[in-house]
Protein backbone atom coordinates (compact mmCIF):
# COMPACT_ATOMS: atom_id res chain seq x y z
CA UNK A 1 0.00 0.00 0.00
CA UNK A 2 1.29 3.47 -0.87
CA UNK A 3 1.84 5.48 2.30
CA UNK A 4 -0.25 8.65 2.57
CA UNK A 5 2.85 10.74 3.12
CA UNK A 6 6.31 9.67 2.08
CA UNK A 7 9.13 12.10 2.88
CA UNK A 8 12.56 11.24 1.52
CA UNK A 9 15.92 12.91 2.23
CA UNK A 10 14.27 16.26 2.91
CA UNK A 11 16.62 19.25 3.18
CA UNK A 12 15.44 22.73 4.19
CA UNK A 13 17.90 25.62 4.30
CA UNK A 14 17.60 29.22 5.44
CA UNK A 15 20.50 30.92 3.71
CA UNK A 16 23.62 29.15 4.91
CA UNK A 17 21.87 27.46 7.83
CA UNK A 18 20.50 23.95 7.33
CA UNK A 19 17.32 23.49 9.37
CA UNK A 20 16.36 20.06 8.03
CA UNK A 21 19.23 17.84 6.99
CA UNK A 22 18.11 14.71 5.13
CA UNK A 23 14.91 13.65 6.90
CA UNK A 24 12.91 10.60 5.74
CA UNK A 25 9.70 9.17 7.20
CA UNK A 26 6.26 7.92 6.22
CA UNK A 27 2.73 8.41 7.52
CA UNK A 28 0.04 5.90 6.60
CA UNK A 29 -3.71 6.51 6.58
CA UNK A 30 -5.18 6.21 10.08
CA UNK A 31 -1.73 6.47 11.64
CA UNK A 32 -0.24 9.12 13.91
CA UNK A 33 3.47 9.85 13.66
CA UNK A 34 4.79 12.06 16.45
CA UNK A 35 7.70 14.41 15.76
CA UNK A 36 9.51 15.74 18.83
CA UNK A 37 12.74 17.54 19.63
CA UNK A 38 14.13 20.73 21.17
CA UNK A 39 13.44 24.23 19.82
CA UNK A 40 15.23 24.81 16.55
CA UNK A 41 15.70 21.12 15.73
CA UNK A 42 13.79 21.48 12.45
CA UNK A 43 10.35 20.09 13.41
CA UNK A 44 8.35 23.05 12.18
CA UNK A 45 10.53 23.48 9.09
CA UNK A 46 9.75 19.87 8.24
CA UNK A 47 6.03 20.62 8.65
CA UNK A 48 6.32 23.73 6.48
CA UNK A 49 8.02 21.71 3.74
CA UNK A 50 5.41 18.95 3.94
CA UNK A 51 2.66 21.56 3.56
CA UNK A 52 4.71 23.21 0.79
CA UNK A 53 4.54 26.48 2.71
CA UNK A 54 8.27 26.46 2.07
CA UNK A 55 9.96 24.86 -0.92
CA UNK A 56 12.58 22.37 0.30
CA UNK A 57 16.15 22.65 -0.96
CA UNK A 58 16.32 18.97 -1.78
CA UNK A 59 14.45 15.72 -1.26
CA UNK A 60 10.96 14.50 -2.01
CA UNK A 61 7.57 14.94 -0.39
CA UNK A 62 5.17 12.40 -1.86
CA UNK A 63 1.53 12.69 -0.92
CA UNK A 64 -0.52 9.66 -1.98
CA UNK A 65 2.18 8.94 -4.55
CA UNK A 66 2.26 12.49 -5.93
CA UNK A 67 5.55 14.40 -5.72
CA UNK A 68 4.70 17.82 -4.22
CA UNK A 69 8.05 19.61 -4.23
CA UNK A 70 8.10 20.05 -8.01
CA UNK A 71 4.41 20.82 -8.43
CA UNK A 72 3.31 24.17 -9.87
CA UNK A 73 1.15 26.40 -7.64
CA UNK A 74 -1.81 25.65 -9.89
CA UNK A 75 -1.44 21.86 -9.67
CA UNK A 76 -0.71 22.19 -5.95
CA UNK A 77 -4.05 23.91 -5.40
CA UNK A 78 -5.85 20.70 -6.27
CA UNK A 79 -3.83 18.75 -3.67
CA UNK A 80 -3.81 21.29 -0.83
CA UNK A 81 -7.30 20.49 0.51
CA UNK A 82 -6.17 16.92 1.12
CA UNK A 83 -3.44 17.91 3.58
CA UNK A 84 -4.39 20.54 6.13
CA UNK A 85 -2.54 22.24 8.98
CA UNK A 86 -3.73 22.88 12.53
CA UNK A 87 -1.52 25.40 14.33
CA UNK A 88 -0.67 26.24 17.91
CA UNK A 89 -2.45 29.53 18.48
CA UNK A 90 -6.20 28.94 18.24
CA UNK A 91 -7.00 32.66 18.04
CA UNK A 92 -4.19 33.53 15.64
CA UNK A 93 -5.30 30.79 13.21
CA UNK A 94 -8.69 32.40 12.65
CA UNK A 95 -9.61 35.85 11.44
CA UNK A 96 -10.73 37.92 14.44
CA UNK A 97 -13.37 39.78 12.41
CA UNK A 98 -15.39 37.01 10.82
CA UNK A 99 -17.97 34.70 12.34
CA UNK A 100 -16.90 31.13 12.96
CA UNK A 101 -19.40 29.68 10.47
CA UNK A 102 -18.15 31.95 7.67
CA UNK A 103 -14.58 30.82 8.30
CA UNK A 104 -15.52 27.15 8.25
CA UNK A 105 -17.52 27.76 5.03
CA UNK A 106 -14.58 29.44 3.31
CA UNK A 107 -12.73 26.29 2.16
CA UNK A 108 -16.02 25.00 0.72
CA UNK A 109 -16.54 28.25 -1.20
CA UNK A 110 -12.96 28.46 -2.42
CA UNK A 111 -13.09 24.87 -3.64
CA UNK A 112 -16.40 25.48 -5.42
CA UNK A 113 -18.29 23.08 -3.18
CA UNK A 114 -20.68 25.65 -1.72
CA UNK A 115 -24.39 25.48 -2.43
CA UNK A 116 -27.63 25.94 -0.54
CA UNK A 117 -28.85 24.25 1.52
CA UNK A 118 -25.99 21.72 1.47
CA UNK A 119 -23.29 24.30 2.42
CA UNK A 120 -24.80 25.57 5.67
CA UNK A 121 -25.77 22.01 6.56
CA UNK A 122 -22.17 20.88 6.08
CA UNK A 123 -20.95 23.72 8.36
CA UNK A 124 -23.40 22.66 11.07
CA UNK A 125 -22.28 19.07 10.65
CA UNK A 126 -18.61 20.04 10.97
CA UNK A 127 -19.31 22.07 14.12
CA UNK A 128 -21.15 19.11 15.56
CA UNK A 129 -18.30 16.78 14.57
CA UNK A 130 -15.80 18.79 16.65
CA UNK A 131 -18.21 19.00 19.56
CA UNK A 132 -19.29 22.63 19.16
CA UNK A 133 -22.93 23.67 19.44
CA UNK A 134 -23.91 25.05 16.00
CA UNK A 135 -25.11 28.28 17.66
CA UNK A 136 -21.44 28.98 18.40
CA UNK A 137 -21.01 29.36 14.63
CA UNK A 138 -22.58 32.79 15.00
CA UNK A 139 -19.78 33.95 17.31
CA UNK A 140 -16.50 35.71 16.65
CA UNK A 141 -13.29 33.93 17.73
CA UNK A 142 -12.74 36.11 20.81
CA UNK A 143 -16.19 35.10 22.05
CA UNK A 144 -15.03 31.48 22.32
CA UNK A 145 -12.75 29.82 24.86
CA UNK A 146 -9.31 28.66 23.70
CA UNK A 147 -10.49 25.05 23.52
CA UNK A 148 -13.62 25.98 21.54
CA UNK A 149 -11.55 28.13 19.22
CA UNK A 150 -9.06 25.31 18.57
CA UNK A 151 -12.02 23.03 17.78
CA UNK A 152 -13.28 25.64 15.29
CA UNK A 153 -9.82 25.63 13.68
CA UNK A 154 -9.98 21.85 13.39
CA UNK A 155 -13.51 22.10 11.90
CA UNK A 156 -12.17 24.48 9.26
CA UNK A 157 -9.34 22.08 8.44
CA UNK A 158 -11.90 19.25 8.13
CA UNK A 159 -14.09 21.32 5.76
CA UNK A 160 -11.59 20.52 3.02
CA UNK A 161 -12.17 16.79 3.58
CA UNK A 162 -8.45 16.22 4.23
CA UNK A 163 -6.70 12.87 4.47
CA UNK A 164 -3.70 14.15 6.41
CA UNK A 165 -3.59 16.71 9.22
CA UNK A 166 -0.28 18.35 10.09
CA UNK A 167 -0.74 19.24 13.75
CA UNK A 168 1.91 21.73 14.89
CA UNK A 169 1.61 22.07 18.69
CA UNK A 170 -2.20 21.85 18.50
CA UNK A 171 -2.78 21.74 22.27
CA UNK A 172 0.21 23.65 23.68
CA UNK A 173 -1.65 26.93 24.03
CA UNK A 174 -4.63 25.32 25.75
CA UNK A 175 -5.28 25.21 29.47
CA UNK A 176 -4.80 21.76 31.01
CA UNK A 177 -8.51 21.19 31.63
CA UNK A 178 -9.29 21.85 27.95
CA UNK A 179 -6.34 19.89 26.52
CA UNK A 180 -7.75 16.41 27.17
CA UNK A 181 -10.95 17.27 25.30
CA UNK A 182 -9.07 18.31 22.14
CA UNK A 183 -6.78 15.25 22.31
CA UNK A 184 -9.87 13.01 22.59
CA UNK A 185 -11.41 14.83 19.63
CA UNK A 186 -8.32 14.12 17.50
CA UNK A 187 -8.51 10.43 18.43
CA UNK A 188 -12.25 10.27 17.60
CA UNK A 189 -11.80 11.99 14.24
CA UNK A 190 -9.00 9.64 13.30
CA UNK A 191 -11.20 6.63 14.12
CA UNK A 192 -14.15 8.00 12.16
CA UNK A 193 -12.39 9.44 9.15
CA UNK A 194 -9.21 7.35 8.94
CA UNK A 195 -7.04 10.50 8.96
CA UNK A 196 -3.26 10.36 9.04
CA UNK A 197 -1.64 12.74 11.54
CA UNK A 198 1.81 14.26 11.65
CA UNK A 199 1.83 15.46 15.25
CA UNK A 200 4.56 17.94 16.17
CA UNK A 201 4.95 18.94 19.80
CA UNK A 202 7.15 19.62 22.80
CA UNK A 203 4.61 17.88 24.96
CA UNK A 204 6.07 14.38 25.25
CA UNK A 205 3.12 13.01 27.23
CA UNK A 206 0.61 14.15 24.61
CA UNK A 207 2.77 12.86 21.73
CA UNK A 208 3.27 9.44 23.34
CA UNK A 209 -0.43 9.20 24.08
CA UNK A 210 -1.57 10.01 20.53
CA UNK A 211 1.15 8.49 18.37
CA UNK A 212 1.68 5.07 16.85
CA UNK A 213 5.34 5.97 16.29
CA UNK A 214 7.47 8.81 17.68
CA UNK A 215 10.41 10.30 15.77
CA UNK A 216 12.93 12.47 17.60
CA UNK A 217 14.77 15.21 15.74
CA UNK A 218 17.98 16.88 16.77
CA UNK A 219 19.88 19.48 14.73
CA UNK A 220 17.91 18.77 11.56
CA UNK A 221 18.18 14.98 11.63
CA UNK A 222 15.95 12.21 12.89
CA UNK A 223 17.91 10.49 15.65
CA UNK A 224 15.42 7.80 16.69
CA UNK B 1 -4.37 29.23 59.39
CA UNK B 2 -1.83 32.03 59.89
CA UNK B 3 1.61 30.61 60.44
CA UNK B 4 3.99 32.42 62.71
CA UNK B 5 6.98 31.20 60.71
CA UNK B 6 5.71 32.76 57.46
CA UNK B 7 8.09 35.03 55.56
CA UNK B 8 5.37 36.43 53.36
CA UNK B 9 1.73 36.17 54.33
CA UNK B 10 -1.31 36.90 52.19
CA UNK B 11 -4.69 37.41 53.82
CA UNK B 12 -8.01 37.98 52.07
CA UNK B 13 -6.37 39.25 48.88
CA UNK B 14 -8.77 40.65 46.29
CA UNK B 15 -7.80 42.19 42.97
CA UNK B 16 -10.35 43.34 40.45
CA UNK B 17 -11.27 45.61 37.59
CA UNK B 18 -14.40 47.75 37.28
CA UNK B 19 -15.97 46.26 40.38
CA UNK B 20 -15.43 42.66 39.24
CA UNK B 21 -12.97 40.70 41.37
CA UNK B 22 -10.61 38.43 39.48
CA UNK B 23 -8.73 37.37 42.62
CA UNK B 24 -11.54 36.68 45.07
CA UNK B 25 -10.20 36.44 48.59
CA UNK B 26 -6.93 34.50 48.77
CA UNK B 27 -5.00 33.59 51.90
CA UNK B 28 -1.72 31.73 51.94
CA UNK B 29 1.81 31.88 53.33
CA UNK B 30 5.27 31.65 51.85
CA UNK B 31 7.67 29.95 54.27
CA UNK B 32 11.39 30.72 54.50
CA UNK B 33 13.43 28.87 51.90
CA UNK B 34 10.54 27.00 50.32
CA UNK B 35 9.37 26.72 46.71
CA UNK B 36 5.65 27.46 46.59
CA UNK B 37 3.88 26.92 43.26
CA UNK B 38 0.84 29.00 42.34
CA UNK B 39 -1.00 26.78 39.88
CA UNK B 40 -3.99 27.63 37.76
CA UNK B 41 -5.37 28.08 34.28
CA UNK B 42 -5.58 31.29 32.29
CA UNK B 43 -7.87 33.71 34.08
CA UNK B 44 -7.44 31.99 37.44
CA UNK B 45 -5.68 35.10 38.76
CA UNK B 46 -2.13 33.69 39.06
CA UNK B 47 -0.32 36.64 37.52
CA UNK B 48 -2.41 39.24 39.33
CA UNK B 49 -1.64 37.44 42.59
CA UNK B 50 2.07 37.27 41.75
CA UNK B 51 2.16 41.00 41.13
CA UNK B 52 0.12 41.70 44.26
CA UNK B 53 2.85 39.96 46.27
CA UNK B 54 5.18 42.76 45.19
CA UNK B 55 2.50 45.40 45.71
CA UNK B 56 2.33 45.92 41.96
CA UNK B 57 -1.17 46.27 40.56
CA UNK B 58 -1.93 46.84 36.89
CA UNK B 59 -3.39 50.21 35.91
CA UNK B 60 -7.07 50.50 36.80
CA UNK B 61 -7.02 47.57 39.21
CA UNK B 62 -8.53 47.75 42.67
CA UNK B 63 -7.19 45.61 45.44
CA UNK B 64 -8.00 44.73 49.02
CA UNK B 65 -6.59 42.44 51.68
CA UNK B 66 -3.11 42.28 53.18
CA UNK B 67 0.26 41.15 51.91
CA UNK B 68 2.89 41.26 54.64
CA UNK B 69 6.60 40.62 54.16
CA UNK B 70 8.48 40.20 57.47
CA UNK B 71 5.27 41.53 59.03
CA UNK B 72 5.02 44.79 57.11
CA UNK B 73 3.44 45.83 53.80
CA UNK B 74 5.58 45.57 50.67
CA UNK B 75 6.68 48.91 49.20
CA UNK B 76 8.67 49.72 46.06
CA UNK B 77 11.68 50.20 48.33
CA UNK B 78 11.62 46.43 48.90
CA UNK B 79 11.81 45.59 45.20
CA UNK B 80 14.99 43.84 44.26
CA UNK B 81 16.37 43.70 47.79
CA UNK B 82 13.64 41.91 49.74
CA UNK B 83 11.33 40.68 46.99
CA UNK B 84 12.10 40.40 43.28
CA UNK B 85 10.14 39.47 40.18
CA UNK B 86 11.21 37.24 37.31
CA UNK B 87 8.77 38.34 34.63
CA UNK B 88 7.02 36.21 32.03
CA UNK B 89 8.73 37.64 28.98
CA UNK B 90 12.52 37.57 29.25
CA UNK B 91 13.12 39.66 26.17
CA UNK B 92 11.06 42.64 27.28
CA UNK B 93 12.59 42.53 30.77
CA UNK B 94 15.99 43.57 29.42
CA UNK B 95 16.78 46.83 27.71
CA UNK B 96 17.95 46.22 24.16
CA UNK B 97 20.08 49.37 24.25
CA UNK B 98 22.50 48.60 27.07
CA UNK B 99 25.02 45.84 27.76
CA UNK B 100 23.66 43.24 30.17
CA UNK B 101 26.41 43.88 32.73
CA UNK B 102 25.58 47.61 32.82
CA UNK B 103 21.90 46.83 33.41
CA UNK B 104 22.79 44.57 36.31
CA UNK B 105 25.21 47.13 37.78
CA UNK B 106 22.50 49.78 37.59
CA UNK B 107 20.10 47.45 39.42
CA UNK B 108 22.73 46.99 42.13
CA UNK B 109 23.47 50.70 42.49
CA UNK B 110 19.83 51.71 42.62
CA UNK B 111 19.23 49.35 45.54
CA UNK B 112 22.49 49.01 47.46
CA UNK B 113 24.28 52.29 46.89
CA UNK B 114 27.61 50.59 46.11
CA UNK B 115 30.38 52.32 44.20
CA UNK B 116 30.41 51.95 40.42
CA UNK B 117 33.31 49.57 40.64
CA UNK B 118 31.78 47.36 43.34
CA UNK B 119 28.46 47.32 41.49
CA UNK B 120 30.21 46.20 38.34
CA UNK B 121 31.98 43.44 40.28
CA UNK B 122 28.71 42.30 41.82
CA UNK B 123 27.08 42.30 38.34
CA UNK B 124 29.82 40.07 36.93
CA UNK B 125 29.51 37.78 39.93
CA UNK B 126 25.72 37.56 39.47
CA UNK B 127 26.21 36.61 35.82
CA UNK B 128 28.69 33.87 36.63
CA UNK B 129 26.30 32.56 39.30
CA UNK B 130 23.79 31.81 36.54
CA UNK B 131 26.43 30.30 34.28
CA UNK B 132 27.14 33.28 32.03
CA UNK B 133 30.90 33.96 31.78
CA UNK B 134 31.74 37.33 33.32
CA UNK B 135 33.53 38.12 30.06
CA UNK B 136 30.11 38.33 28.40
CA UNK B 137 28.91 41.15 30.67
CA UNK B 138 29.63 43.65 27.88
CA UNK B 139 27.26 41.86 25.49
CA UNK B 140 23.84 43.15 24.51
CA UNK B 141 20.72 40.99 25.07
CA UNK B 142 20.34 40.31 21.32
CA UNK B 143 23.80 38.75 21.32
CA UNK B 144 22.58 36.09 23.78
CA UNK B 145 20.67 32.91 22.95
CA UNK B 146 17.13 32.51 24.33
CA UNK B 147 18.32 30.36 27.22
CA UNK B 148 21.14 32.79 28.10
CA UNK B 149 18.73 35.73 27.98
CA UNK B 150 16.45 33.91 30.40
CA UNK B 151 19.43 33.30 32.69
CA UNK B 152 20.39 36.98 32.49
CA UNK B 153 16.87 37.84 33.65
CA UNK B 154 17.34 35.46 36.59
CA UNK B 155 20.61 37.22 37.40
CA UNK B 156 18.75 40.53 37.35
CA UNK B 157 16.21 39.24 39.89
CA UNK B 158 18.90 37.67 42.08
CA UNK B 159 21.59 40.34 41.92
CA UNK B 160 20.50 42.06 45.13
CA UNK B 161 20.00 38.77 47.01
CA UNK B 162 16.26 39.10 47.73
CA UNK B 163 14.46 37.10 50.43
CA UNK B 164 11.63 36.16 48.08
CA UNK B 165 11.76 35.61 44.32
CA UNK B 166 8.44 35.61 42.46
CA UNK B 167 8.74 33.93 39.05
CA UNK B 168 5.73 34.44 36.77
CA UNK B 169 5.74 31.55 34.25
CA UNK B 170 9.43 32.18 33.57
CA UNK B 171 9.79 29.30 31.15
CA UNK B 172 6.57 28.92 29.14
CA UNK B 173 8.26 30.04 25.91
CA UNK B 174 11.18 27.62 26.27
CA UNK B 175 11.43 24.00 25.20
CA UNK B 176 11.27 21.37 27.97
CA UNK B 177 15.02 20.77 28.29
CA UNK B 178 15.82 24.51 28.56
CA UNK B 179 12.81 24.94 30.83
CA UNK B 180 14.13 22.35 33.23
CA UNK B 181 17.61 23.86 33.15
CA UNK B 182 16.32 27.38 33.90
CA UNK B 183 14.00 26.24 36.70
CA UNK B 184 16.70 24.02 38.19
CA UNK B 185 19.11 26.94 38.16
CA UNK B 186 16.55 29.30 39.71
CA UNK B 187 15.84 26.81 42.46
CA UNK B 188 19.51 26.18 43.08
CA UNK B 189 20.32 29.91 43.34
CA UNK B 190 17.40 30.47 45.72
CA UNK B 191 18.47 27.64 47.96
CA UNK B 192 22.09 28.87 47.90
CA UNK B 193 21.00 32.23 49.30
CA UNK B 194 18.13 30.86 51.40
CA UNK B 195 15.54 32.78 49.38
CA UNK B 196 11.95 31.58 49.05
CA UNK B 197 10.63 31.04 45.55
CA UNK B 198 7.06 31.59 44.41
CA UNK B 199 6.67 29.82 41.10
CA UNK B 200 3.65 30.73 38.98
CA UNK B 201 2.78 28.06 36.44
CA UNK B 202 -0.02 26.17 34.74
CA UNK B 203 2.06 23.01 34.25
CA UNK B 204 1.61 20.30 36.85
CA UNK B 205 4.79 18.50 35.74
CA UNK B 206 6.77 21.66 36.56
CA UNK B 207 5.13 21.70 40.00
CA UNK B 208 5.95 18.04 40.57
CA UNK B 209 9.60 18.52 39.62
CA UNK B 210 10.34 21.83 41.31
CA UNK B 211 7.97 22.82 44.14
CA UNK B 212 7.66 21.92 47.84
CA UNK B 213 4.11 23.17 48.30
CA UNK B 214 1.41 24.22 45.90
CA UNK B 215 -1.64 26.46 45.91
CA UNK B 216 -4.17 25.51 43.25
CA UNK B 217 -6.24 28.49 42.13
CA UNK B 218 -9.56 28.24 40.36
CA UNK B 219 -11.41 31.36 39.29
CA UNK B 220 -9.43 33.54 41.67
CA UNK B 221 -9.94 31.41 44.76
CA UNK B 222 -8.02 28.65 46.50
CA UNK B 223 -9.14 25.14 45.54
CA UNK B 224 -6.42 23.18 47.30
CA UNK B 225 -3.23 24.19 49.11
CA UNK B 226 -0.59 21.99 50.66
CA UNK B 227 2.54 19.85 50.20
CA UNK B 228 3.09 18.87 46.55
CA UNK B 229 3.62 15.15 47.19
CA UNK B 230 0.45 14.96 49.25
CA UNK B 231 -1.77 16.92 46.86
CA UNK B 232 -0.54 15.18 43.71
CA UNK B 233 -0.63 11.70 45.24
CA UNK B 234 -4.17 12.15 46.49
CA UNK B 235 -5.94 15.31 45.32
CA UNK B 236 -8.98 16.06 47.47
CA UNK B 237 -10.52 19.05 45.66
CA UNK B 238 -12.59 17.83 42.68
CA UNK B 239 -10.90 20.39 40.41
CA UNK B 240 -7.37 19.22 41.29
CA UNK B 241 -8.48 15.60 40.90
CA UNK B 242 -10.08 16.23 37.50
CA UNK B 243 -7.06 18.13 36.25
CA UNK B 244 -4.66 15.37 37.26
CA UNK B 245 -6.83 12.63 35.80
CA UNK B 246 -7.01 14.41 32.42
CA UNK B 247 -3.22 14.50 31.93
CA UNK B 248 -2.03 12.24 29.11
CA UNK B 249 1.02 11.29 31.19
CA UNK B 250 -0.92 8.92 33.42
CA UNK B 251 -0.39 5.17 33.24
CA UNK B 252 -2.83 4.31 30.46
CA UNK B 253 -2.60 2.61 27.06
CA UNK B 254 -1.86 4.95 24.15
CA UNK B 255 -4.78 6.24 22.07
CA UNK B 256 -7.36 5.68 24.82
CA UNK B 257 -9.74 8.53 25.57
CA UNK B 258 -8.72 10.78 28.47
CA UNK B 259 -11.09 11.68 31.31
CA UNK B 260 -12.24 15.23 30.60
CA UNK B 261 -13.20 18.02 32.98
CA UNK B 262 -16.41 19.15 31.24
CA UNK B 263 -17.13 22.78 30.43
CA UNK B 264 -14.65 25.64 30.65
CA UNK B 265 -13.29 27.91 33.37
CA UNK B 266 -15.67 30.79 34.20
CA UNK B 267 -15.02 34.30 32.92
CA UNK B 268 -14.33 36.96 35.59
CA UNK B 269 -17.56 37.99 37.28
CA UNK B 270 -19.28 34.82 36.04
CA UNK B 271 -19.25 32.82 39.29
CA UNK B 272 -22.07 34.64 40.99
CA UNK B 273 -22.68 32.51 44.06
CA UNK B 274 -21.49 29.26 45.52
CA UNK B 275 -18.47 27.26 44.41
CA UNK B 276 -16.96 28.49 41.13
CA UNK B 277 -16.24 24.91 40.06
CA UNK B 278 -19.81 23.68 40.70
CA UNK B 279 -21.00 23.91 37.03
CA UNK B 280 -18.20 21.50 36.01
CA UNK B 281 -18.25 19.26 39.06
CA UNK B 282 -19.82 15.79 39.12
CA UNK B 283 -20.27 16.01 42.88
CA UNK B 284 -21.99 19.40 42.95
CA UNK B 285 -25.17 19.71 45.03
CA UNK B 286 -27.54 22.60 45.73
CA UNK B 287 -25.31 23.64 48.59
CA UNK B 288 -22.34 24.03 46.17
CA UNK B 289 -24.43 26.25 43.92
CA UNK B 290 -25.47 28.62 46.70
CA UNK B 291 -22.81 28.57 49.38
CA UNK B 292 -19.17 29.28 48.68
CA UNK B 293 -16.93 26.66 50.33
CA UNK B 294 -14.43 28.11 52.80
CA UNK B 295 -10.92 26.62 52.77
CA UNK B 296 -10.64 24.09 55.59
CA UNK B 297 -7.85 21.81 56.82
CA UNK B 298 -8.05 18.19 55.69
CA UNK B 299 -5.39 15.49 55.54
CA UNK B 300 -2.41 17.80 55.96
CA UNK B 301 -3.51 20.38 53.40
CA UNK B 302 -6.23 22.99 52.89
CA UNK B 303 -9.23 22.23 50.69
CA UNK B 304 -12.12 24.47 49.61
CA UNK B 305 -14.91 22.00 48.86
CA UNK B 306 -18.09 21.07 50.70
CA UNK B 307 -17.74 17.43 49.77
CA UNK B 308 -14.04 16.69 50.00
CA UNK B 309 -13.45 13.99 52.58
CA UNK B 310 -11.06 11.19 53.25
CA UNK B 311 -12.66 7.96 52.18
CA UNK B 312 -12.23 5.58 55.08
CA UNK B 313 -11.70 2.44 53.07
Amino acid sequence: MTPLLDVRDLVVRYGAATAVDGVSFQVRAGETVGLVGPSGCGKSSTAAAVLRLRRPHAGEVRFDGLELTALSERRLRAVRPRLQPVFQDPYGSLSPRRRIRAQIAEPLRVQGRWSRPAGPERVAELLDMVGLDPVLGERLPHELSGGQCQRAGIARALASAPELLVLDEPVSALDPSLRAGVLNLLLDLQDRLGLGYLFISHDMAAVRHLSDRVLTMRAGKIVT
Amino acid sequence: MPRSDALLSVRGLRVGFDGVDVVRGLSFDVLPGEVLALVGESGAGKSLTARALLGMAPRGATSAGRVLLHGSPVTPADWGRRIALVPQDALSALSPAHPVGDQLALAVRSVQGLSRKDARLRAREALSEVGIPAARSGSFPHEFSGGMRQRAVLAMALVNRPDVVVADEPTTALDPATQDMVLGLLRERCSATGASLVLVTHALDVVRAHADRMAVLYAGALAEYGPVDRVLARPLAPYTAGLLASLPSGPRPPKTRLPVVPGRPPAPGEPAAGCAFAPRCARATDRCRTERPEPRPLDGRTVACHHAALETT
